[in-house]
């Protein structure tokens, strides 16, 4: 694992530092049917589920940090944590200088927290209403209101989405609109818990471009989770992958690639038909048509592979390919499962 | 003055969405219309030419019975059940993370419904009071001493029954289904809050019963006050018991709630 334990910048605290946090659930058991029910009642047996085991990590201020991993790996939970919804069992948290699950005013002022599944605005009443209350519980000056409000109207499209009732509006729409309503006090802090759930392509890519400039924009730290893979390749420079509750990986998107994939694919276009059995002297064919292949080969002989395929095949084309970011995480998942 | 304008904003949001529900909530103000109308249906042939029953005239009844509909419409609050559902749900968690406070926003949720409430009550009223006749207003026994007890018995009646309901909506944090709990809390605040009939017309022994409870501070010893039924040294000290019981009430909703907080933050939303 690469740590990044230290702060970069000493002379600056980091926006999020967790130290060494657990957080264990005590869950119920209850065996199906009635028959369990009735044991249940009379003795109740409980065990306990340790969700988050000893993270730790720093984040500095103005970082935009993809937090992975499978479903049930602690993800969810540290964000609570975060955000002072749930009350650390181990461990050590601080957001901007606070102990979150203290739920301070002068913290709550400072940051966001969106889930993709859960929502915020008033079902019944248009989102410029839901805006106006946040308006006045965040304390927002008028005059920085009016004009966050336009802002974030220009940026996302909000304008005639502004006086519908939320529960008229489409899914993307609904999500536009709850993400500025967690911006509109310009929190210092946002986690973003899965944004861009259930939208289709070109409102996810929306989305991430308005991410990624209220994060350049605003400087505002950002912890983003996401199933998406794009979310994360597009957001992120830095990640954080967490599986059954502990830390796994904490660096740079492009290193995990080269730390945990030794190979690389060659992907290649043909002038005139070839033979696959030729093609396998160059390395294992992955796909193959009779002028397309995709041959795999170990990373570091990649460009001498390379060269003997330009020497001994009709080569129209050649592109020597890292593997798709999400087939590096899902290899890294299920090494972590095995 | 920023709590007020994020109150008054919230009162006019909560408002424009009880409007929304207009004929779901007037079907549910008929409910507290239908007892008080059969009650005085069945005193009126109950009273025939009796000029007192039990200390009330027939005139004094049915303003009872009138007062008694009008309180318990602008009093009895419910915010037990949104308080369940949004724990049982997880939306509780939005009160923790943002600098409004849940106590707030459902008080000023309450106020908005019951606004709503005051627009189908007044006509509802005038109604009555045509049926009923001029004569139903001789049942009034407000006096200058007492009309000052009477507003702030209506307040701490509206106070008590918000907190002991918010308490009860917090045993949410540990009840997977509080429905029953709700039932039985329901059952005792029917019998003694004076809705089936004037208090001190109980038996004795249930008299004393109900002197334990919180209940009959709900609207009961406000109509006692309003219909002069009380002289000003007893509404004073009804008052006191009142305001005592609503200190009670208040704090046992802050101790629920830390305690449910605690779990709720220990478990997750």
């Amino acid at each position: 694992m690469l740590g990044i334990l230290t702060s970069r910048h000493p002379d600056i605290p980091p926006a999020i530092s967790v130290r060494h946090l657990s957080k264990t659930y005590r869950v119920h058991k209850k065996d199906p049917g009635l028959w369990g029910s009735l044991k249940s009642f009379v003795r109740r047996e409980t065990f306990d589920v340790r969700a988050v085991d000893g993270v730790s990590f720093q984040i500095e201020t103005g970082e935009l940090v993809g937090f992975l991993g499978p479903n049930g790996a602690g993800k969810t939970t540290t964000l609570k944590v975060l955000s002072g919804l749930l009350y650390p069992t181990e461990g050590e948290v601080s957001v901007l200088g606070f102990r979150p699950w203290r739920r301070q005013r002068a913290f709550q002022r400072q940051f966001s927290l969106v889930m993709g599944q859960k929502n915020q605005l008033w079902w019944d009443l248009p989102a410029l209403d839901s805006f106006l209350l946040n308006r006045e519980i965040y304390e927002v000056p008028r005059a920085q209101f009016d004009e966050t409000l336009e802002e974030l109207t220009a940026a996302l499209d909000l304008g005639p989405l502004l006086r519908v009732q939320v529960r008229k509006l489409s899914l993307g729409e609904r999500m536009k609109c709850e993400l500025a309503a967690a911006l509109l006090h310009r929190p210092a802090v946002l986690f973003l818990d899965e944004p861009t759930i259930g939208l289709d392509v070109v409102m996810q890519k929306k989305i991430r471009e308005f991410i990624l400039d209220y994060n350049r924009r605003r400087r505002a730290t950002i912890l983003l989770t996401s199933h998406y893979m794009e979310d994360v390749e597009a957001l992120c420079e830095r990640v954080i992958i967490i599986d059954h509750g502990k830390v796994i990986y904490d660096g740079k998107l492009e290193e995990i690639v080269r730390r945990h994939v030794d190979r690389k694919t060659l992907a290649v276009t043909f002038l005139e038909p070839v033979s696959r059995e030729a093609l396998e002297g160059i390395g294992e064919v992955l796909e193959f048509e009779s002028q397309k292949a995709t041959v795999c080969v170990p990373r570091a002989e990649a460009s001498g592979r390379a060269a003997r395929l330009l020497n001994e095949f009709p080569v129209a084309d050649l592109n020597i390919e890292e593997p798709p970011v999400d087939d590096v995480i899902r290899h890294i998942f299920t090494a972590g499962k095995e | 003055m920023r709590s007020l304008r994020s109150n008054l904003k919230l009162l006019s949001m909560f408002w424009q969405e009880a409007f929304q529900y207009r004929p779901e909530s007037f079907i549910w103000f008929l409910f507290d219309v239908m007892g008080p109308l059969v009650m005085i249906l069945m005193w009126r042939s109950a009273y025939g030419q009796a000029e007192q029953i039990g200390g009330y005239t027939p005139g004094q009844m049915m303003l009872y019975y009138v007062g008694m509909m009008s309180l318990r419409t602008l009093l009895n609050v419910h915010p037990e059940w949104e308080i369940s559902r949004e724990i049982r749900t997880g939306d509780f968690s939005r009160h923790l993370l943002r600098p409004l406070r849940f106590n707030r926003y459902h008080f000023m949720g309450e106020m908005a419904w019951k606004l709503l409430r005051l627009l189908f009550l007044t006509p509802v009223v005038v109604l009555f009071l045509l049926w009923l006749g001029p004569g139903v207003l001789s049942g009034v026994g407000l006096t200058r001493e007492t009309a000052l007890l009477f507003v702030g018995s209506l307040v701490f009646g509206y106070l008590l029954c918000y907190y002991l309901k918010v308490a009860l909506g917090l045993l949410a944090f540990w009840m997977t289904e509080s429905i029953g709990v709700f039932n039985v809390f329901f059952m005792l605040q029917f019998l003694f809050e004076g809705s089936v009939m004037p208090l001190d017309l109980l038996p004795g022994w249930a008299q004393r019963v109900g002197e334990f409870l919180p209940f009959r501070y709900f609207y009961f010893l406000s109509l006692s006050i309003f219909q002069g039924k009380i002289d000003a040294v007893a509404a004073q000290q009804g008052l006191a018991a009142q305001a005592l019981w609503c200190v009670g009430a208040y704090l046992a909703m802050r101790v629920v709630y830390g305690l449910g907080v605690r779990q709720y933050s220990a478990v997750g939303g």
